[in-house]
């Protein structure tokens, strides 16, 4: 409680009693400036918002995130029957719109608004995990202010496997995030496909499901993929995939040193290793291969990363240090410019060319 | 019938002519006062001497909210433009009271309403105060929801890039215009009615605005509201409405619970 004194200038001696007249001489006690002071002022509140906030555009894993992750605030853009919004999700009606124009020009403002009122922004990062090859993609990522800094876009693309229709999108999509400096993490449809994963805490993963554990890893090392994902904007990378092996063990692999050469293999999008401007090593595992990870990292940023501009690694001790010695390896690259739109620039074009509507150029 | 009061005085200056020994009628019910000056005539009748006192009627002025009157010692002055001289101090003190009966019932009535009106004043500021809480309080437990049920209140084509800032933004001002109307209010008070009337209204503001905060307030709410249970005695509170306050879990409608009640009554009644 503040201050109050009386007419004479005497404070009441315990501050948290109060009295019209002054205990010592009985004057009166002056409320005014109390009340200016204490009660006409606000109190300051600093609600807590979620260190991460994570976003599903066209894909159903939002609950698999959400269960446990309480630094993370989940939520989902999605197409369904009728419009609705809630803390959640937002709901699009697909009724009377079928193609990504259709999406973006009647949605932009009211996604735009649902955005800022659930408070993506007040989160320190945004992930935003988008299927590009949905209508809805182009929008969502139309949607989002170019001020929230610190936002990354993980984008499942079309490729050659794709429909014209979800190449046009998926490019358009791509295109929109670009345009809009969003750094992007490209998976292809074709990976996604193939993905299949065994963890000790997810059990068997596979296909779109497979990306949870990666997503987990993701979240988990945060700081380090957005300052890698800042870093590489400075260079001028704003396009990325990566690699991953999880769950990977001595029975496995013979040594750490071959899971790190057999990672490369697999790139989210289809790209070669001349393709490759910066890396980035995640690694999840017990001390003891951790250890080991950091030398011979150094000797395959020097044999196998000799052509990129940059190449970092970061090590996270694994939860209550698995006895199994089981491990997790996430490399991130930076990758060139239109790499990632190069596989769905024909399937684009071909749409464009019959229906002019469907161009990059009508997104604003 | 209605009620008059006799003085006789000593003398009555009216419009520049001085009467002597003159008697004051004065009649409350009517706001009515007669002064008759009383002629003393000398006259032969069968040749004998006789005086004669006469009254005869030299002033009759009704008196309002608008007539005033100045006492000095046994002197009163009327509208600065009669002067009366009563037979004594006490008499002139009578007079003046109940001349200036309708002025004071007058003053005393705006008085009355400077401080209604200014209390109206202050239940609208701690009801700002409150709703501003209530939001605060929503927005510290369950921030995003609280920010996505804002959406309503903002116009659809409305561009709002922080609503929770733009909303604590609306309230503060709201509660600054609304301060700012209290304090021009009680600036008054403190000017017509009187300073310790003036600041037993802040303190009721102060006293109200912590029961609020003991609500809002993160720990021990009991404990805080018990802590202002005895100001809130001293200020004029039944003991019954701190039951009513305990009973409550939340701050929302604890202003309901002063909807009727003054804040502060002005003792002085007005006259007989």
């Amino acid at each position: 409680m503040s201050t109050i004194r009386c007419i004479n200038g005497h404070e009441e001696p315990d501050v948290r009693e109060l009295h019209l007249k002054c205990s010592l001489c009985g004057g009166m006690m002056l409320y005014k400036d109390a009340c200016v002071e204490k009660i006409e002022n606000l109190p300051k509140v600093d609600p807590v918002f979620e260190k991460i906030s994570m976003v599903f555009v066209g894909l159903p894993m939002a609950s698999s995130i959400s269960t446990d992750n309480k630094g993370v605030y989940v939520s989902s853009v999605l197409a369904g029957d009728e419009e609705n919004e809630s803390v959640q999700a937002f709901t699009l009606s697909r009724t009377d719109a079928s193609s990504w124009l259709d999406f973006y020009s009647k949605y932009l403002g009211k996604l735009d608004r649902w955005m800022k009122f659930v408070g993506l922004g007040k989160s320190h990062y945004r992930i935003i995990v988008v299927d590009t090859r949905k209508p809805i993609s182009v929008l969502a990522l139309a949607a989002i202010p170019s001020s929230w800094k610190n936002t990354i876009v993980i984008a499942v693309t079309g490729d050659q496997t794709s429909t014209l229709i979800e190449q046009n999108t998926s490019y358009a999509a791509v295109g929109t995030a670009l345009k809009r400096g969003l750094p992007i993490v490209a998976i292809s449809t074709s990976f996604v496909d193939e993905l299949i994963f065994y963890t000790e805490k997810e059990g068997l993963v596979v296909r779109a499901q497979a990306l949870v554990p990666i997503l987990y890893r993701l979240i988990s090392s945060i700081d380090a993929v957005m300052d890698t994902m800042g870093n590489d904007s400075r260079l001028g990378v704003k396009e990325h995939c990566f690699s991953a092996i999880l769950s990977a063990s001595e029975k496995v692999y013979p040594s750490v040193e071959s899971a790190l050469y057999a990672q490369e293999s697999s790139f989210s999008i289809i790209a070669k290793k001349s393709d490759i401007t910066t890396a980035c090593l995640l690694a999840f595992a017990p001390a003891d291969v951790l250890t080991r990870i950091d030398k011979i990292f150094a000797k395959y940023r020097r044999d196998e990363l000799k052509d990129a501009i940059g190449a970092d690694h970061q090590g996270y001790p694994s939860d209550g240090g698995s006895s199994s010695g089981i491990y997790d390896l996430l490399m991130i690259y930076g990758i060139k410019d239109g790499l990632t739109s190069q596989a769905l620039k024909s399937g684009y074009d071909s749409v464009a060319s019959k229906v002019p509507e469907l161009s990059l150029a009508r997104v604003a | 019938m209605s009620q008059e009061s006799t003085f006789n005085l000593r003398s009555v200056k009216h419009k520049g002519e001085v009467y002597k020994s003159c008697v004051l009628y004065v009649n409350g019910d009517i706001k009515e006062a007669r002064i008759q000056s009383t002629q003393n005539r000398v006259f032969f009748l069968n040749r004998q001497l006789l005086f004669l006192n006469k009254q005869v009627p030299l002033l009759t002025m009704t008196f309002d909210e608008s007539t005033n009157v100045e006492v000095r010692e046994s002197w009163l002055r009327v509208n600065s433009s009669t002067l009366l001289e009563a037979q004594e101090k006490g008499d002139a003190t009578k007079i003046a009271e109940l001349i200036s009966g309708p002025r004071r019932e007058a003053e005393w009535k705006a008085k009355q309403e400077m401080l209604a009106h200014a209390e109206d004043s202050m239940h609208n500021f701690l009801e700002v105060r409150e709703e501003a809480l209530g939001f605060l309080y929503k927005f510290r437990a369950s921030p995003r929801e609280t920010m996505l049920g804002l959406s309503s209140k903002f116009g659809q084509q409305q561009l709002v890039d922080d609503p929770a800032e733009s909303m604590i933004r609306s309230y503060s001002e709201k509660l600054a215009k609304s301060s700012d109307n209290v304090n021009s209010l009680l600036t008054g008070v403190e000017t017509q009615v009187g300073k310790d009337q003036a600041n037993r209204l802040y303190a009721v503001i102060y006293f109200i605005g912590k029961l609020q905060d003991a609500f809002f307030e993160e720990g021990d709410t009991k404990k805080r509201i018990e802590l202002l249970k005895s100001f809130g005695l001293e200020l004029g509170f039944k003991e019954t409405l701190f039951e009513e306050v305990e009973k409550k879990d939340g701050g929302d409608g604890l202003l309901d619970l002063f909807r009727n009640t003054r804040f502060v009554d002005l003792s002085e009644p007005p006259l007989p």
